[in-house]
């Protein structure tokens, strides 16, 4: 594994899916691709401890989490394409009930 | 009077089990194949370090081993990911050489990457999916199959009856496969041909359907399918499966574990042709214009006989029962010793069951039995009887007695050709010799049992 830290540590997927997990529900309803959810995982690492935050270059276990968290159904991808047409795969929270309906039960 | 929960099950539970399984297995086969230009190539030959990105896709995508969809998912969104982590390495000041260096070794290292991938795709609670939707995919595909093998076999059946009448008109006769056995050869056929093409539907419904559920690549689950498949057809095609058999149906049931396994890996990837609705139309047609085919045949086949039948008046001794043995003299057996007999099915074992009303001790009579001798057909022509090509009955029973009633058990339908029959009490008199005691009586019986039976089968 890729460590740019040096340390040699592997942090374990079930930790990173934690993260991933916890930077998800941060943002919402929102529909965030990969780097947003890494940038967000980033910068909640360091307001909780700024001096020993993980290493921001190590993506390794990104996807993994992302990916075993979509197969058991904790978050759901969706492909959108932008502006330009180029298609973007995108992560929010899983829900028991659709958008529309938890929307139609707020108002 | 209509059962109608019955009729509610086949009738309403049939068609909806079929339709649940041909939508899980196109549902599931989604993964197996991307559509055209779906996600298109991950990178764009133009784009900025793309020989780079694409040999760590390439790398990373030879340890993933899941279906052709996903492999296209994520080598699409980990491309994307690249060009955003380049761009901002750039936007951060580093050169663009070594925002692509930078930008890969974030990810890790690609195989190891690919791995991780491949262990979140296949979770447990997707094998366990696959597992369950490829045996009830089997069991739908099962039941299709062997209705389109039904209607592929007799479309068959049709072509070659077709063929034959052509050839037959031009003067080339071909050896008649299907006399004398009452159909068996070609029903055999009909029959093993609808569980072949039954028994490759169901493995290879199985195959896509577990792999799209569990996110494996086709090949790795079809080598469980495959095992599972001979051993289950193989079983039924071997064993399992009883009626009519002939040597070419027994051969094609001996290939039933073979067509499963080839079924399971041969060009497993890619998608099976399904029944659109002009396939739907064009079948359906051609089974009515079957069906009214062989009703016109039919009917010309009845009505251009030559009416009915002369029936001529036979002797007795047109029966060649003497052949037997001749008939006991009456100083030992005397009138009225023998008051009926006959034949029927025996409930208990399927066999012919075969038996003589005694009104008295057969005194004197030793070894007392019912031989059962090759016979020729009944028809309006001919009265059946003993077969004089034979010197000697093909099976021989030893008569029971309970009560007044002597009785023996056959199982002409284990035999491969018994055909016609006749069966006859004899006994061996004072003298030594054997004697009839009772003409007794003919009947026909083809083989019907499973294709190991038919292979142990007595000669």
């Amino acid at each position: 594994m890729n460590r740019s830290d040096g340390s040699g540590a592997v942090p374990p997927l079930a930790d990173e899916r934690k993260r991933v997990l916890a930077a998800v529900k941060d943002l919402g309803c929102e529909l965030l691709t990969g780097p947003v959810i890494f940038r967000r995982m980033h910068e909640r690492s360091t307001e909780a401890r700024p001096e020993a935050g993980p290493n921001p270059g190590d993506q390794s276990l990104l996807y993994p989490a992302l990916h075993s968290l979509e197969a058991d159904w904790s978050v759901q991808a969706t492909w959108l394409s932008d502006a330009n047409g180029i298609r973007h795969r995108t992560y929010r929270k899983r829900r028991l009930l659709s958008r529309r309906l938890v929307r139609t039960q707020a108002s | 009077m209509i059962d109608w929960p019955l009729a509610i099950v086949l009738f309403g539970g049939g068609p909806a089990f079929l339709i649940a399984a041909v939508a899980l297995v196109r549902r599931s086969e989604r993964r197996l194949g991307t559509g055209p230009d779906e996600f298109g190539p991950p990178v764009t030959p133009g784009q900025t370090g793309a020989v780079e990105i694409s040999a760590y896709l390439h790398r990373m995508s030879t340890e993933l081993r899941l279906p052709a969809a996903d492999v296209a998912e994520v080598r699409a969104e980990l491309a994307d990911h690249l060009r955003d982590s380049i761009a901002s390495l750039e936007a951060e000041g580093f050169e663009l050489d070594r925002a692509i260096g930078e930008a890969l070794g974030r990810l890790g290292p690609p195989a190891e990457l690919g791995r991780q991938l491949r262990a979140a795709h296949q979770s447990t609670r997707r094998l366990l999916a696959g597992a369950g939707g490829g045996v009830f995919a089997a069991g739908g595909g099962f039941v299709l199959g062997y209705l389109g093998g039904s209607v592929l076999a007799l479309l068959g059946f049709v072509a070659v009856a077709a063929v034959v009448a052509l050839l037959g008109l031009v003067g080339v006769r071909l050896p008649d496969i299907t006399s004398h056995d009452d159909g068996n050869t070609i029903n055999s056929l009909l029959y093993v041909t609808a569980v072949a093409v039954a028994a490759a539907t169901a493995t290879r419904y199985a195959v896509r359907t577990s792999a799209g559920l569990s996110r494996r690549a086709p090949r790795t689950v079809a080598i469980f399918w495959a095992v599972g498949g001979a051993l289950v057809f193989g079983w039924l095609a071997i064993f399992g499966m009883r009626g009519p058999q002939s040597w070419l149906s027994v051969a094609v049931e001996l290939c039933v574990p073979v067509v499963a396994v080839a079924s399971a890996f041969v060009r497993i990837e890619r998608p099976m042709p399904h029944v659109g609705r002009w396939a739907l139309i064009v079948g359906l047609s051609a089974v009515a214009v079957m069906v009214l085919a062989l009703g016109l045949f039919a009917g010309v086949s009845t009505s251009g006989g030559a009416g009915t039948p002369q029936v001529a008046e036979f002797q007795m001794s047109d029966l060649h029962l003497d052949t037997v043995a001749p008939m006991a003299p009456t100083t030992w057996l005397p009138e009225g010793t023998i008051t009926g007999g006959g034949w029927g099915s025996d409930p208990a074992s399927g066999g012919t069951s075969v038996g003589d009303t005694i009104a008295r001790p057969l005194s004197n009579w030793t070894d007392v039995r019912f031989e059962a001798w090759h016979a020729l057909p009944m028809d309006a022509a001919s009265p059946g009887g003993i077969d004089t090509r034979y010197s000697a009955p093909f099976e021989v029973q030893p008569g029971i007695l309970n009560g007044n009633d002597l009785t023996a058990v056959f199982h002409f339908e284990r035999l491969r050709d018994a055909g016609p029959w006749w069966v006859v009490l004899t006994a061996v008199g004072p003298d030594g010799h054997r004697y009839r005691l009772d003409n007794g009586g003919g009947g026909e019986s083809y083989f019907s049992g499973s294709a190991w039976d038919w292979l142990t089968a007595p000669q």
